[in-house]
């Protein structure tokens, strides 16, 4: 008599497993950040509906919050992203630093419309550079006259960790989301096996390599990504802030690492730093792929499952 | 020596390679163990033969551990045109070096996917035949670890048009094709020529897809952001997804 009840609630929760939706991989692009980013999850249809809406409105509320000139300083968000930024700026010897905001303007980055700024301009904007000199208040962040911020080296980082946390909360077991090149993974990948992420060769068409990973943030900085040339001498977006002009010496820096924002701004520290693996031991958790000027690759810092090509 | 006996020399070792002792062994692993005193004579004919299989690809070389038999490896590698590099940068081959407990004939044998691959083809056979005719027993092993080459990604045959983030259009890249796309903020022509495709034209004020290289491996992607217009090529995909 005892199994009866057992039988019963075995069928009901059969008929229970069998309605629920199906998990399937859900894919979409949305255009943000001046660039496009790929969602790719395993989730419910309705879990994925939700899902895109909660990754609109974090990527839109990062917009708002970082794009150059319209930084509401005192946002929670602003205040939190600071916190960490100047962490890899104190880390780095002021490699990275988001102060160059004045520089990418004087450059032309900022308004697409690149130029070569004079020396004496360069000179007089290199005082407006400087994470030290703002000032932290209570009521948030204080810009000095004249000095401008500049979030694009650690920004879609954290939009791109704010919101894969989000889809994780949702029902999304697996997936990735890639912000133009920022990126993060969790899960297995179709196959059930580590994300295949391909990293784009500097200089050549098609890829310099494979990163086999998951659970883990990626994210490129390279002189190739945007620049324009002068007399055959190539200008980039990556500056050295404390000569005023594109940091030399690398031709792209791919970091790996738990959080995308810290593989962002390390990404840009790295390109800039002449000795890499000096910041890399304060992460003992990120790793480098650095393509020099010869376009040799060095590894730097943790390993990860990499495959050159 | 047969390769019970070969093995059973191994298994007296400790083996030492760091590869080897990697967590997760990679799929495209594989080893090359070699006993013999003077490794350098006999390196070079047997590098040379796993390149002619296609096994392995380029030619650069690092040392894991340098005992004093490196020094001979690594001149007689230069002197072959392979070219040096430090164990903590990317090298296409990584040696690393151990002694047998107990010495045992000449010999070499490659490892791939955790089982014997017999590498004595025709070349090879003359030369494992003189190593293990020899009289003298040898005790050093060397562990030369390197990475199968990726299969030749394979040019996709068709690609894949995105407006707004939805799929608008599918293309063959084996045909010559021309065909302009209108969008909400403008206008842009594909072009599609022997295999691959780019954007020829666009009304966006950059002209930054206008200038991108053309594309012809699945998963490569043209974006004109001014446009939201995502041109992407199809196939099987040998990567999730691209950064950089």
């Amino acid at each position: 008599m005892a199994r009866k009840p057992l039988i019963l609630f075995s069928v009901f929760f059969l008929f229970f497993i069998s309605c629920r939706p199906r998990e399937t991989w859900q894919t979409s692009t949305l255009f943000f950040f001046d660039t496009v980013c790929e969602i790719n999850i395993l989730s419910s249809p309705s879990e994925f509906e939700d899902c895109q809406k909660e990754i609109t409105r974090i990527f839109a509320e990062i917009e708002r919050c970082f794009s150059p000139g319209s930084e509401d300083l005192t946002s929670p968000l602003v205040q939190a992203l600071f916190l960490k930024a100047k962490k890899v700026y104190l880390d780095s010897g002021g490699d990275f630093d988001i102060t160059v905001g004045s520089l990418s303007r004087i450059w032309g980055f900022l308004t697409k419309a690149p130029r070569l700024p004079s020396p004496e301009e360069i000179k007089i904007n290199l005082n407006y550079v400087g994470t030290d000199k703002l000032k932290e208040e209570k009521g948030g962040l204080k810009l000095p006259l004249h000095m401008e911020l500049d979030w694009g080296g650690i920004a879609k980082g954290l939009a791109v960790d704010l919101a894969s946390q989000a889809l994780k909360k949702r029902g999304g077991s697996k997936g990735f989301i890639n912000a133009g090149g920022d990126l993060y993974c969790w899960g297995t990948n179709p196959e059930n096996v580590p994300w295949k992420i391909g990293i784009k060769h500097p200089r050549q068409q098609g890829f310099l390599g494979i990163l086999h990973i998951l659970n883990l943030g990626a994210a490129t900085s390279g002189d190739y990504q945007r620049y324009f040339e002068r007399e055959g001498i190539r200008y980039h977006h990556i500056f050295n802030p404390r000569t005023g002009y594109p940091a030399q010496g690398k031709q792209s820096v791919t970091v790996v690492g738990p959080e995308a924002a810290y593989c962002d701004a390390l990404s840009t520290a790295i390109f800039v730093s002449l000795h890499p693996e000096v910041i890399l031991k304060k992460y003992p958790d990120y790793g480098a792929i650095i393509v020099d000027k010869d376009g040799k690759i060095v590894l730097r810092g943790k390993r990860y499952s990499f495959d050159i090509l | 020596m047969d390769r019970r006996t070969f093995f059973k020399s191994l298994l007296s070792t400790a083996l030492v390679s760091p590869l080897l002792a990697s967590p997760k062994p990679s799929p495209l692993r594989r080893d090359l163990f070699l006993i013999e005193d003077s490794p350098h004579k006999f390196i070079i004919p047997i590098l040379e033969e796993i390149k002619e299989l296609g096994l392995m690809n380029g030619k650069s070389f690092a040392f894991l551990t340098s005992p004093a038999q490196a020094e001979e490896l690594e001149r007689i590698l230069n002197k072959n045109h392979w070219s040096y590099v430090s164990k903590n940068s990317q090298a296409d081959i990584y040696f690393s070096f151990s002694l047998l407990k107990h010495p045992a004939p000449s010999s070499f044998t490659l490892i791939k996917d955790g089982q014997i691959a017999d590498i004595r083809t025709q070349n090879l056979f003359l030369l494992w035949q003189e190593m293990n005719q020899k009289k003298n027993f040898s005790s050093f092993l060397t562990i030369a670890s390197y990475k199968k080459p990726l299969p030749n990604s394979q040019s996709g045959s068709s690609a894949s048009i995105h407006i707004d983030g939805k799929k608008i259009d599918r293309i063959s890249l084996k045909k010559n094709f021309l065909k302009s796309y209108s969008t909400k903020n403008g206008r842009l022509t594909v072009v599609a020529e022997s295999g691959k495709a780019w954007i020829q034209a666009s009304t966006c004020p950059q002209k930054v897809c206008v200038s991108s290289a053309p594309i012809s491996l699945p998963g490569e992607r043209i974006i004109c952001v001014p446009n939201r217009f995502l041109l992407e090529v199809e196939g099987p995909r040998f990567l999730d997804t691209i950064i950089g």
